[in-house]
C-alpha cells in the first residue's frame, strides 16, 4: 500500500513540473478529438465505408478467447496442485471447451 | 467538503432534470438515419405491434417498457413519444453518477460525451443498458449484491452487452473472496425472453418460423457476437479501427483518462469493479466486426467518470469540469438534428414508399448492412397494410428468406420474383451513392441481378440454400 502511495506521489510530483503545458495540450487534444469524432458518431463516415468494406477473416478475438479459456483453466488447475486427478480433469475440460469453441465458431463462419 | 444526504439527493434530482431538458431540446422528433438511428423504425414497430425485435437477445424489457409508455402517453408522433425514454434513462444515469461520486465531474463527463448525447437523443436501447450497469454497480457498492445481480439480469434482457457487467461482478466477487452464488439471481429476469416466441408471428420478420433451427439462427447466427470470435476486417483496417477508438475515447473522456490511470494505480482492487465494467465494453468495441458499434462503449464513459471523480488531483479535476462545460456547449452545435439533417431524409424515404404500388420489390442497396432501409419498409408495411418486398444482402429476404408466395426461397424463385416485378413495373432500387438520402428510382432486373449473381454472398447463401 505504501509503495502505491509512493508511486502515486512520484508520478504526481513529476507531472507537476510539466503540468501546465501538458494539461493545456491535453485539453486541446480532448476538444479536437471530440470534434473529429463527430462525423463518425452521427454516422456519416460509417455509411461512406459500408459500400466499400467486405468481411474478412476473424483473428484477434478468436485467439483472445482461446487464450482466455486456457488461462482460466490453467488458473483453476493450479489451485489443485496436490490433487492430480482433479488437476488433470480441469485441464481436459478446458481443452474440450477450447475445441468446442473452435468448432462452433468455424461452423458459424464457414 | 461534506454533503448531507439530503443535499446530495436534491442535487441528483436537479441534475436529472437539467440533463433531461438538454437531451429533449436536442432530441430527434422523428425517424432519423443519423446517429446510427436505423433501429428506430424497428423499435416503433415492436412498441406499437408487440412484435419480435432484433436478437441479442430480443430486448424484451426494452420493448415492453416502450409498449407500455406508448399506450399511456402521446406526444404527437409514435417516434416522438418513444424517444423521450432513452433521454430519460440517460438523464437518470447522470443523476445516479452524482449520487455515487458526490462530484460534479462524473455527470459532466457523461453529459459532454458526443456518443452519450447521440444515443440519448434517438430511439435506442444503449442508455438503458448503461443505466442497468450503473445501478447494479451502485447496489454492489452498498452491499446489496443480490439486487446488483438481479439488475444486471434485467440489463441482459435489454442487450447482451450488459453481460459484461455480469462478468465484472463475478470477477470482483471472486477476487474479493465473496460467494458468487448470488450470480444465479441473474437467471430470474431472463424469463422475460419468453417474449420472443410469444411475439413471433406472421408476417415473420426477424425469425423465419417456429422451428428450433429458426430460433437457433435468431439467437446464435445473426447475433454471433454472443459467442465472441467475431469477424474482424482485414488488417489494413486495423489502423482505421485504432483511429476510431482513439477519437471516440479521447473525445469523450479526454484528460480524465489521466485521472483514471492515477486513481487505479493507487489501489486497483478498490476500483476493480468500475474498471472492469468500463474496460470490457471498450475491448468489445475495439474487436467487434461492426465498426459502427461505438455505442457499446457507453458504460466506458460512465465508469471512467466514476473512477476519475474519485481522484484527489483537484487541479486536473477542475480543468476537466471546465472542458466538459465547453464540450456541452459545443455539442449543441455538433449534434443538432436540424443542422445535421435539415432535409429529414429518413422521413423523406418513408414518404417515398407511399408512392410505390402495392407488391413492389425494392432492392435497398448492395452493401454489408442495410437494415436502415429494411426496418423502415417493414414499419411502413405494418402501418399501411401494403406489401413492399425488400431484397437485401444481409438477410436475403423477400421477406426473410421467403418468396412473395410465402414459400422458402430458391435461386430460381428469387430470380423469377425480380423478373416478374420488372415486367409489372414494380421493381425499384435505392439509388447508389445516396445512402443517407435514400432516393428510390425504377430498376431493371439486369441491374439488380448483376449485383448479386456474381457476389460471394449469392454463391454462399442463395445457391447454398437451393442445393
Amino acid at each position: 500500500m505504501i509503495k502505491n502511495y509512493v508511486a502515486f506521489d512520484t508520478a504526481k510530483s513529476s507531472m507537476a513540473i510539466l503540468a501546465k503545458p501538458l494539461i493545456i495540450l491535453g485539453a486541446l487534444v480532448w476538444i479536437l478529438s471530440a470534434y473529429l469524432a463527430q462525423p463518425l458518431i452521427i454516422g456519416e463516415e460509417v455509411f461512406e465505408r459500408w459500400n466499400n468494406e467486405t468481411m474478412g477473416v476473424y483473428t484477434f478475438k478468436v485467439l483472445f478467447i482461446l487464450i482466455a479459456i486456457g488461462s482460466i483453466g490453467g488458473y483453476f488447475a493450479s489451485m489443485f496442485k496436490h490433487n492430480n486427478t482433479l488437476r488433470m480433469s480441469i485441464h481436459i475440460i478446458s481443452m474440450i471447451l477450447v475445441m468446442m469453441y473452435i468448432y462452433v465458431t468455424l461452423s458459424i463462419y464457414s | 467538503m461534506l454533503h448531507s444526504a439530503y443535499t446530495v439527493k436534491i442535487t441528483s434530482i436537479g441534475i436529472v432534470g437539467l440533463a433531461l431538458t438538454y437531451f429533449l431540446l436536442l432530441g430527434s422528433q422523428n425517424l432519423t438515419f443519423f446517429n446510427m438511428g436505423e433501429d428506430g423504425p424497428l423499435f416503433v414497430q415492436t412498441a406499437k405491434f408487440l412484435s419480435t425485435g432484433a436478437p441479442s437477445p430480443g430486448s424484451p424489457l426494452f420493448h415492453l417498457t416502450n409498449a407500455g409508455w406508448l399506450r399511456v402517453f402521446d406526444f404527437g408522433t409514435d417516434y416522438g413519444t418513444l424517444v423521450i425514454l432513452p433521454s430519460l434513462y440517460s438523464a437518470i444515469t447522470a443523476g445516479l453518477l452524482y449520487l455515487i461520486t458526490r462530484n460534479l465531474l462524473a455527470p459532466l463527463l457523461w453529459l459532454s460525451s458526443g456518443v452519450v448525447l447521440s444515443q440519448s437523443t434517438i430511439l435506442e436501447l444503449y442508455t438503458l443498458v448503461t443505466l442497468s450497469m450503473v445501478l447494479a454497480y451502485y447496489c454492489h457498492t452498498k452491499n446489496h449484491r443480490l439486487l446488483a445481480y438481479f439488475i444486471i439480469g434485467l440489463g441482459i434482457t435489454v442487450h447482451h452487452t450488459a453481460g459484461m457487467g455480469l462478468l465484472a461482478l463475478i470477477v470482483t466477487d471472486f477476487v474479493n473472496k465473496n460467494s458468487i452464488k448470488p450470480a444465479l439471481v441473474t437467471l430470474i429476469p431472463l424469463i422475460l425472453i419468453i417474449y420472443v416466441p410469444l411475439t413471433n408471428r406472421e408476417p415473420y420478420y426477424m425469425i423465419s418460423g417456429h422451428s428450433t433451427s429458426d430460433y437457433l439462427k435468431y439467437f446464435f447466427s445473426t447475433a454471433s457476437g454472443l459467442l465472441g470470435g467475431l469477424a474482424l476486417y482485414p488488417t489494413d483496417d486495423l489502423v482505421g479501427r485504432i483511429w476510431d477508438v482513439s477519437r471516440i475515447l479521447l473525445g469523450g473522456l479526454g484528460l480524465s483518462i489521466l485521472l483514471v490511470i492515477v486513481t487505479v494505480k493507487q489501489d486497483w482492487k478498490e476500483h476493480l469493479l468500475p474498471l472492469l465494467m468500463g474496460l470490457l465494453p471498450l475491448i468489445y468495441y475495439s474487436t467487434t466486426s461492426d465498426n459502427y458499434a461505438y455505442f457499446t462503449i457507453l458504460p466506458t464513459f460512465a465508469f471512467g467518470a466514476v473512477i476519475a471523480s474519485k481522484s484527489d488531483w483537484k487541479f486536473v479535476k477542475n480543468i476537466c469540469i471546465g472542458i466538459c462545460s465547453i464540450l456541452i456547449v459545443m455539442n449543441i452545435f455538433l449534434y443538432d438534428f436540424d443542422r445535421n439533417d435539415p432535409d429529414k431524409t429518413a422521413v423523406q424515404f418513408y414518404n417515398q414508399l407511399e408512392t410505390l404500388p402495392d407488391n413492389s420489390v425494392l432492392e435497398t442497396c448492395y452493401c454489408i448492412s442495410n437494415s436502415i432501409y429494411v426496418n423502415m419498409v417493414y414499419l411502413y408495411n405494418r402501418n399501411s397494410e401494403k406489401n413492399i418486398y425488400v431484397l437485401d444482402t444481409e438477410f436475403y429476404r423477400i421477406p426473410r428468406g421467403m418468396g412473395t408466395d410465402g414459400k422458402p426461397i430458391t435461386s430460381e424463385s428469387w430470380k423469377q420474383t425480380v423478373q416478374e416485378a420488372e415486367e409489372q413495373n414494380k421493381l425499384w432500387r435505392v439509388k447508389a451513392n445516396s445512402f443517407l438520402k435514400g432516393e428510390i428510382v425504377p430498376a431493371t432486373s439486369k441491374e439488380v441481378l448483376s449485383n448479386y449473381l456474381t457476389s460471394d454472398f449469392y454463391k454462399e447463401t442463395i445457391n447454398g440454400n437451393s442445393s
